[in-house]
């Protein structure tokens, strides 16, 4: 354990952090002089590292800023540090999103702060995370045409991940356990859908936003991955539809998402099936495109405007579902479809193992891992009892191997 | 004579606000109970067991009461040994560490990683666990093994707490789960 850590710590580092905490905090260096006891240049020389903080001083700027003294002395730089790329990208000047708009800077630093306790664990555990990252797409030159190159992508990596054309059950498994990304939903102001970043240390980084509905946030979570596939380096902030008016890398990203999900050659026969099926009566119902949209995991609208796109319903009919006051809700709810699967938890499975194991190791403290989990104490002490019990249900009983004697006769002769 | 000092973790002033007896607890033990001002600043919550909401605590009632005070660091010393905790240790645990050593108070905690940082840094801290606490009242009152048993329900399920080591804290414990 490191004795005088101030005097160890990089003080340009450290007046980096408390700098950023200040901002956080909405205060400017004269608004802190007045509250403290130090003057505006004292702050100022400590921020730009030019003079050494002292142990009071630090303490004192905790409790102003409303932080714990331990993230300014933490040992482990935060890893992934995403939030440079945000302000190069989303955030920059020539951007539709203004770095000062607090509520989208806020989106993005969760996801580093997630990303970040994300990778310490690994650390601490001794697991990274396996990744299977395929180079980047290169697409230079093609967003001129986002349709067609979002089915092209959509295509190659559907069969690099051996999908087939089926609906995908689980979207975020399948990204986080097949690829190896760091998926979070969390509560974002709502014109936000989602947020991506990438870099070496921490790989692909999505932050999804929890209040949308499963279906919804399907889309969004697809959309992002469109941009780790080819635009790996440039981080994004996914906005409600139209919230980018024409950009081109947006339109090619949600015709990724579209085609992922819903692929040409998985949803044309269904449409066709249930066409052939109705022959001589009233063509596809809107029962048939609730249940379909159910099927693939997406909302009504999403299936809708892939039909529309594809030409197997007329351009504009969801509008006009839209202006006859159609609710999807109630629909699915008249057919009795079962909900969807919920996979909004802010955190994945596998980041909350590895917090367990952290923590039942000595490795982190209780008040740690309350900070991990975006717990208090007692309902950080009832994720890991439930954890366990997980565990323990497995290892009491044991696991039975299955024997299954190959050359047994499936068929009585 | 002045009461020996103990200094709780949040994490054991959970426990023991969770059996809804602190008051008669306090009143047995010949302890001043104090807790670190980070620890108490903590948002600190305990379960309703019949609705499983989360219901916030409030200290002030406690201090008011005089069955704990909120101490804080005050000298270089402190600040610095608070300080080196916190590269370790959430501000809470990394406080209640530094005033334990630097004022030589016993420290209550069950924290597996404070514990080993004492061990590790051969810190001259008494520890006492919340187990070890509720022996030393059940040594002072006679409390029946029904009125502990009660008590250790109300913390499993108000605090979710249930003690996997020591093994003797363990043991004890499960002696009175077992009848």
């Amino acid at each position: 354990m490191i004795q005088k850590p101030l005097d160890e710590i990089n003080p340009k580092i450290l007046g980096e952090r408390l700098r950023a905490a200040r901002r956080m905090s909405g205060l400017t260096q004269e608004q802190v002089a007045d509250k403290l006891p130090y003057s505006r240049t004292t702050i100022v020389a400590i921020e730009k590292g030019e003079r050494r903080v002292t142990e009071a001083e630090l303490i004192a700027f905790a409790h102003e800023y409303g932080r714990s003294v331990s993230e300014f002395v933490r040992q482990r730089e935060k890893t992934p540090a995403l939030l440079p790329q945000f302000r190069a990208g989303p955030f920059s000047s020539r951007s539709v999103i203004r770095a000062d708009t607090e509520t989208f800077v806020q989106a993005a630093q969760e996801l580093d702060s997630l990303a970040a306790d994300y990778v310490e664990l690994e650390q601490l555990c001794e697991m990274p995370l396996p990744m299977n990252y395929p180079p980047i797409y290169r697409v230079e030159g093609s967003f001129n045409r986002p349709d067609e190159l979002g089915e092209e992508v959509a295509a190659a990596e559907r069969a690099r991940l051996g999908l087939g054309n089926g609906a995908i059950t689980d979207l975020r498994a399948l990204f986080q356990d097949a690829v190896g990304l760091r998926i979070f939903y969390y509560k974002m102001p709502t014109p936000i859908a989602g947020v991506f970043a990438y870099n070496d240390a921490a790989g692909g980084c999505i932050g999804i936003n929890g209040q949308h509905p499963v279906p919804r946030g399907n889309f969004s979570l697809a959309h992002e991955y469109a941009h780790f596939l080819t635009t790996r380096y440039q981080a994004d902030v996914a906005l409600e539809s139209g919230g980018w008016g024409r950009l081109l890398t947006e339109k090619f990203a949600d015709s990724f998402a579209s085609n992922f999900l819903m692929p040409r050659a998985g949803v044309n026969p269904r449409f066709s099936e249930i066409a052939d099926t109705r022959q001589g009566q009233d063509n596809i119902r809107i029962a048939d495109l609730v249940q379909l949209a159910h099927l693939f995991g997406v909302s009504v609208q999403a299936m809708c405007l892939r039909f529309e796109q594809l030409r197997r319903v007329p351009v504009g009919t969801w509008d006009q579902l839209k202006e006859r006051g159609f609710r999807p809700d109630l629909a699915r709810a008249t057919l009795g479809l079962a909900p969807v699967a919920d996979n909004r938890d802010l955190l994945p499975r596998r980041y909350l193992l590895l917090a367990r194991r952290a923590y039942e190791e000595g490795l982190i403290s209780e008040g740690q891992l309350a900070k991990k989990l975006r717990q208090d104490r007692v309902s950080a002490r009832l994720t890991i009892e439930k954890l366990n019990g997980l565990i323990d249900a497995h290892t009491e009983s044991g696991y039975q191997p299955l024997v299954v004697d190959f050359a047994e006769r499936l068929v009585t002769a | 004579m002045p009461k020996p000092i103990v200094l709780q973790d949040a994490c054991v002033l959970l426990n023991l606000l969770a059996t809804g007896c602190f008051e008669q607890l306090c009143g047995a033990l010949d302890f001043e109970f104090v807790i670190a001002r980070a620890a108490a600043e903590e948002a600190l919550f305990l379960r309703d067991a019949s609705t499983n909401e989360n219901v916030v605590l409030d200290l002030t009632e406690l201090v008011e009461k005089q069955l704990l005070s909120i101490v804080d660091v005050e000298t270089d010393e402190e600040r610095q040994r608070y300080i080196a905790y916190a590269t370790e240790l959430d501000d809470g645990e990394a406080m209640s560490l530094a005033l334990a050593e630097c004022r030589h108070i016993a420290l209550a905690t069950d924290d597996r990683k404070a514990i080993r940082l004492i061990t590790e840094q051969k810190l001259p801290i008494d520890i006492w666990s919340t187990v070890g606490l509720l022996q030393e009242w059940q040594k002072k009152r006679s409390i029946t093994k029904n009125e502990m048993r009660q008590i250790l329900v109300a913390i499993r399920d108000r605090a979710r707490f249930v003690p996997k080591r020591p093994p003797e804290d363990a043991a004890w414990w499960n002696s009175f789960a077992q009848d």
